[in-house]
């Protein structure tokens, strides 16, 4: 699940870098304020015992094996934004010593596996804790059930990062990444409890979710309350999502429309200013089909750029249709009176969004889509009930 | 303990192992951003990419064998990508050739997307590995806290590090002393003793954490780092990242 340098898109990238550091600046702070420098040794060796655990090969079916993660198991021992500055450092150590995942792709790589793996898997293990009984038996059930979320959910999420980036087709990643990682969670989550079902038994001390819940804080039904009441809203706005999402898109195909036109326009303005060249006798513009036919729109946007420029000026420009016109949405030829030729090429627009997974015009009418919104729906929900989880515990820590 | 695989031949002596680590830090941080924002269609650039890269690597005295491993990691994605990328239209509106196979098309852009995007990735890797493999990686992190990096999460790193070590050494000896009684493990009942295994050592890991914070704090351990080496920019260094800095621009630019 190591994404290296340039698989995902720089907006991309950017924004889940710029959600990593904000979260860990988050979770520095507060272990800095909250508790004393005692957590940096500690969190550090933590960190040393997820990177060489991480080496544990599991079987999975089918000859595969698959390797044990350890976000939910720290996230309960240790605390939700602990387990985030753990996975993250096990990320930059494993990014910069073994080479396993880039640079550019670290945001998007902790953003997966540190943020989503461990406050996703958290706010589950939290939901499951108050619907489940108390007891060890049902701790230890919602901390499995919670390992295995945290490892699809993660797994999502970077499979997202991918087909939205145009380097897998969402409708291939989404199944392909998930199917996997739903038979590797199995492993982790067995893996979790039985792990944390050892520590419960050596020191219970040590097992945060214990110590929360095991009497003498009055707050107690409060929060219990709290995380019930979480864990139904999360679960009705989770089916809400996957179901009502699929009808709520209104055009799919928007923003592949915005990034024709907007390649259309920069032709259009770019053929203006050859124009405004005295010199300039002929100009042939070769674009890609979608966007000749846009240039060519009578009411269009391009017309209304070039239209200043008079009849006769545009009696000038010829257009081409051109199918060779694969990397490039379009290239304009300007001729002087002198035969000299001046080429600009213009790349396609809207990187990110120019890629169909499955070409428009031949699939069945909106049936990938339909899948793509629900998934969309789904991931949107959960990270906004992350999110919410971090504000929540935010405002939460400054009250104490 | 023999882990020096983590960064392994830093401790090698060459010309680039001599560079100041901040030089050496911004100069692959900038070579990483010049080849992952390198443009689909061009190729030149990357040939001169790994022809820096190249020069960097027999400077450095680093083995092919290291250089080639690190290389393979890449390799699972870039796979699957190549199963999947010719398939793909990669710009709106490009026709595509009909195969014929299940209404697959196949388009011309995907397959500059796969060299690209191979390309973009290897050089990366390749990056990151002339980078680590020439510093240690203590001097990486005082690099990056003159750098500005929180110190809290630096202190975080070194500790890992420093403790890593020793817990692969005792998960290995842990998974010999599992296999010399016979149980092997190999199956998916088994997991409960792997579970065993991550539990112990957890336990293992936060008492040694308690530990070593103890015997810090009675050392007089202050929450702050102090380092007696103190990191110095000569002028050749300073020119070498300027020349290195040019070239990867004029690739950038120029071809």
């Amino acid at each position: 699940m190591h994404i290296p340098d340039g698989f995902v898109s720089a907006p991309i990238n950017i924004a889940a870098a710029a959600a990593s550091v904000a979260v860990i600046g988050y979770a520095l702070k507060r272990t800095g304020e909250f508790l004393d420098q005692k957590k940096i040794p500690l969190l550090g060796v933590v960190a040393a015992f997820v990177f060489a655990v991480q080496m544990l090969n599991f079987p999975v079916a089918a000859g595969t094996s698959g390797h044990f993660v350890g976000a939910v198991l720290a996230a309960v021992l240790l605390g939700p934004f602990e387990a985030v500055l753990v996975m993250a450092s096990v990320l930059v150590l494993q990014c910069l010593m073994f080479a396993d995942g880039g640079i550019t792709a670290l945001g998007s790589n902790i953003f997966n596996m540190g943020m989503v793996g461990a406050l996703v898997g958290y706010v589950a293990f939290k939901g499951l804790r108050a619907v489940l009984p108390g007891n060890k038996s049902g701790m230890l059930a919602a901390a499995a059930i919670a390992a295995w979320v945290s490892i699809v959910a993660s797994a999502l999420s970077c499979a997202v990062m991918l087909g939205a980036s145009g380097r897998y087709p969402l409708e291939l990643a989404i199944p392909a990444m998930t199917g996997v990682h739903a038979l590797i969670g199995i492993g982790e989550g067995a893996i979790t409890a039985a792990a944390l079902a050892l520590v419960t038994a050596a020191r219970p001390d040590l097992v945060r979710a214990l110590r929360r819940s095991g009497g003498g804080e009055g707050e107690k039904p409060a929060v219990a309350g709290a995380w019930g009441f979480a864990t139904v809203g999360l679960g009705v706005a989770l089916v809400l999502a996957a179901t009502l999402s699929p009808f709520a898109s209104g055009d799919p195909d928007g923003l592949k429309k915005t990034a024709i036109e907007e390649s259309a326009r920069q032709i259009a303005e770019a053929a203006k200013a050859e124009l405004s060249r005295p010199e300039v006798s002929r100009i042939t513009i070769s674009a890609n089909p979608a966007v000749a036919e846009n240039l060519e729109k009578e009411n269009g946007a391009p017309r209304a750029i070039l239209a200043p420029a008079g009849a006769d000026a545009l009696e000038k420009i010829k257009i081409e249709k051109s199918d060779e016109m694969e990397i490039f949405a379009g290239r304009i030829e300007a001729t002087d009176a002198s035969g000299a030729t001046r080429v600009r090429e213009f790349e396609q627009q809207g990187q990110v969004w120019k890629h169909s997974p499955i070409p428009d015009y031949e699939a069945g009418p909106g049936k990938s889509n339909f899948i793509k919104a629900g998934l969309a729906g789904l991931i949107g929900t959960l990270l906004a009930f992350s999110l919410a989880f971090a504000v929540v515990n935010m405002i939460r820590g400054r009250k104490r | 303990m023999k882990h020096s695989f983590l960064d392994k031949y830093s401790d090698l002596d060459s010309a680039v192992h001599r560079i100041d680590a901040r030089v050496k830090a911004l100069c692959a941080l900038g070579m990483i951003a010049a080849v992952v924002t390198t443009p689909v269609e061009r190729v030149l650039p990357f040939a001169a990419y790994f022809a820096i890269l190249a020069s960097v690597f027999l400077l450095s005295g680093i083995p092919l064998r290291h250089i080639l491993a690190r290389l393979l990691i890449v390799a699972p994605f870039i796979l699957l990508f190549a199963v999947i990328a010719p398939f793909v239209p990669h710009y709106s509106g490009e026709a595509g050739h009909r195969v014929g196979v299940l209404g697959l098309r196949y388009y011309p852009s995907g397959i500059t997307m796969l060299i690209s995007v191979t390309a973009k990735a290897m050089g990366g890797v390749l990056c990151i590995v002339a980078l680590t493999s020439t510093t240690p990686f203590s001097e990486l992190l005082r690099a990056l806290e003159r750098l500005r990096v929180p110190k809290f999460f630096l202190a975080l790193l070194s500790f890992a590090y420093r403790y890593l070590f020793i817990f692969i050494d005792e998960f290995e000896r842990m998974k010999r002393a599992r296999d010399a009684r016979s149980f092997g493990g190999k199956r998916w009942w088994h997991m409960q003793v792997l579970g065993r295994m991550v539990g112990t050592m957890f336990l293992r890991s936060f008492e040694r954490g308690e530990r070593v914070y103890g015997a810090m704090a009675a050392r007089g351990f202050d929450g702050a780092f102090r380092s007696i080496r103190p990191l110095r920019i000569d002028a050749g260094d300073a020119a070498t990242g300027a020349a290195f800095a040019a070239l990867v621009a004029a690739a950038w630019l120029a071809l």
